[in-house]
């Protein structure tokens, strides 16, 4: 029996290291990456002010959100938090 | 649950260890664990049905029991009959019931007789098709005496619900009852036989069979507007596809019983390389045809003896017809197993039934002209009967057929051929070929064990692997005999 473990560990762990070594080196995720592709994004929005498209969809939200107000250089009155249809809400209903 | 799933992995992980290390002294101990283990499965698909394989199993023990113990011929032929009729009639009342009803009120609306005749909701229950054959094969076997009943009713039990094979077969006789009461030591050998055969099942199951659907699933159900030159290809990947998904788990139930201690019945001896029409049944499902010859062919040809050929073409009609609706309850499987049936009369008015076809090779290694002519040609007529499978309808089937003959442009069929999607399925089906082709002496595709170098067995297994990784359809594919 110890044999036949010894004979399936030494076919598991090439397979865990390359399926593991592939995981992190493309992490599609973003599960390694720290939060370096969400502080891209900020810096790209801030820079242009418009939109950013083609994003990788497994993009952490909270983190990116997070660093946009963080790094945001305009003052804010009011922050509207919600989904994409607090974008229906405009400057003029606090006027 | 699955065997291509992690939550099968994680199961059978557990009962592996518990099976061979607390339980390794105690036969008994292992038995019940086994048993405890085949319901969790079974109830883990479908625990809704559970108490009907609880009752059915009980009553067919006590059955077994009776049968030997009865004190007359005349009565022990009694309980033998009473089990045949409880086991068709579970059988009858969940696969077949609505069939019929729905069928004789169609032959009745055609006669111009209106029938206020309605189905039931009756929900199928999961390999009650493969269960009821083994309860019915042990009443016949006790009565015959070809086994001794066990009066150990966790064997029975076992025997009946074992897990590889409960959903989907192979379908074991009632001798396998002796594998459990038999003590049962780790073999290496065999274990490590067995790993290798869960591996080449998954890998004709993830690799071949389900990068074949792809294409099958979308010719089929688009065929109105496809050209013939497609619609034949879509029914060779067909094949294809279902050998290796069904060939897959039969290989996966069969090594994970070899990593228990049991030997399976084998289930395919690699049909494609059939040379007629009874060579392939000798090759496919073998443990259903098997079953059938035993207890449906072979009586009815002793009983139709005095008829000479007319007899036995009349048995194999019949056989095949059972091999068909066994199946599923739908006329195009009707169709299938008489069409089956038909093929054989050729075979039988030449003398060539009983015959074993043996396969010859050239100096290369390749089949020779004659043989590979026979190959291909059984081939053609079991496509034939694919179409009727796959089909909805017999008129489907037909429409199907028709728009085949059709052979419409290459170029079209070429197109879908050399789909980027499809060049998986397309590689896959040669290599699956190539190695059983290669392999056809021994009892799967990736035995190895007369390679002495382990270094080469050792890449051979990984190169496997790694098409699996690669090149698998990991998802929620189930497998095509699980609706039987």
């Amino acid at each position: 029996m110890r044999k036949f473990i010894i004979n399936i560990l030494a076919y598991l762990f090439p397979i865990g290291s390359v399926i593991s070594g592939i995981n992190c080196l493309v992490d599609p995720s973003l599960v390694y990456s720290g939060s370096k592709y969400e502080k891209e994004m900020v810096e790209m929005l801030l820079a242009s002010k418009k939109n950013v498209t083609n994003v990788e969809l497994n993009y952490k939200e909270r983190v990116f959100k997070s660093l946009l107000c963080e790094n945001y250089s305009d003052s804010v009155d009011i922050v509207v938090l919600g989904s994409s249809r607090v974008m229906c809400i405009s400057e003029k209903y606090f006027q | 649950m699955v065997f291509n799933s992690i939550p099968f992995v994680l199961f059978f992980v557990v009962v592996f260890f518990v099976y061979w290390f607390p339980l390794k002294k105690s036969t008994k101990a292992q038995n019940v664990f086994l048993l405890v283990a085949s319901y969790f499965f079974y109830g883990y698909a479908d625990w809704k049905m559970l108490p009907l394989l609880m009752v059915t199993t009980a009553v067919f023990y006590f059955l077994g029991i009776g049968i030997s113990r009865a004190k007359t011929e005349k009565a022990a032929s009694w309980l033998r009959t009473l089990g045949v009729v409880l086991g068709v009639g579970v059988l009858l009342y969940f696969k077949y019931l609505n069939f019929f009803i729905e069928s004789f009120a169609n032959l009745f609306e055609s006669m111009g007789l209106h029938t206020n005749w309605h189905t039931f909701n009756i929900i199928m229950p999961l390999g009650v098709s493969f269960f009821t054959f083994r309860l019915i094969s042990y009443v016949i076997d006790v009565y015959n005496g070809e086994v001794e009943p066990t009066e150990d009713v966790v064997e029975f039990a076992t025997y009946i619900a074992f897990f590889p094979c409960i959903l989907s077969g192979p379908i074991d006789k009632p001798k396998f009852i002796s594998q459990l009461h038999q003590k049962r030591e780790f073999n290496y050998d065999q274990a490590v036989d067995g790993m290798r055969q869960i591996l080449w099942g998954l890998f004709k199951k993830l690799v071949v069979a389900d990068n074949c659907a792809v294409y099958v699933d979308n010719v089929f159900s688009t065929y109105t507007n496809q050209t013939g030159s497609t619609l034949l290809l879509a029914v060779v990947f067909y094949s294809f596809q279902l050998y290796a998904d069904f060939s897959g788990y039969s290989d996966m139930a069969i090594g994970i019983g070899k990593l228990l201690g049991f030997r399976i019945t084998r289930n395919f001896n690699y049909p494609f390389f059939a040379l007629n029409m009874a060579d392939f049944w000798r090759r496919w499902h073998m443990s259903l045809t098997t079953w059938v010859t035993d207890y449906v062919f072979t009586p009815l040809n002793f009983r139709f003896r005095r008829w000479g050929k007319t007899g036995m073409i009349l048995a194999i009609v019949i056989n095949m017809l059972v091999v068909g609706l066994w199946h599923e309850a739908n006329w195009t499987y009707v169709l299938f197993g008489l069409y089956h049936g038909l093929l054989f009369v050729p075979l039988i008015l030449s003398g060539a039934f009983m015959k074993k076809a043996k396969l010859r090779t050239n100096r290369f290694g390749l089949p020779v002209l004659k043989d590979f002519g026979r190959m291909l040609m059984t081939f053609a007529l079991v496509l034939a009967g694919w179409i009727i499978v796959r089909s909805e309808s017999i008129g489907m089937a037909w429409e199907y057929f028709c728009g085949m003959m059709q052979f419409g442009t290459l170029r079209s069929s070429y197109r879908f051929f050399v789909q980027p999607d499809l060049w998986p399925a397309n590689l896959f089906i040669v290599v699956m070929l190539v190695v059983e082709w290669l392999q056809r002496s021994k009892e799967h595709g990736l035995e190895l064990r007369l390679l002495k170098q382990y270094w080469i067995r050792y890449l051979i297994t990984m190169i496997v692997v790694f098409s699996i990784c690669c090149f698998g359809k990991f998802g929620e594919n189930t497998f095509i005999y699980f609706q039987f």
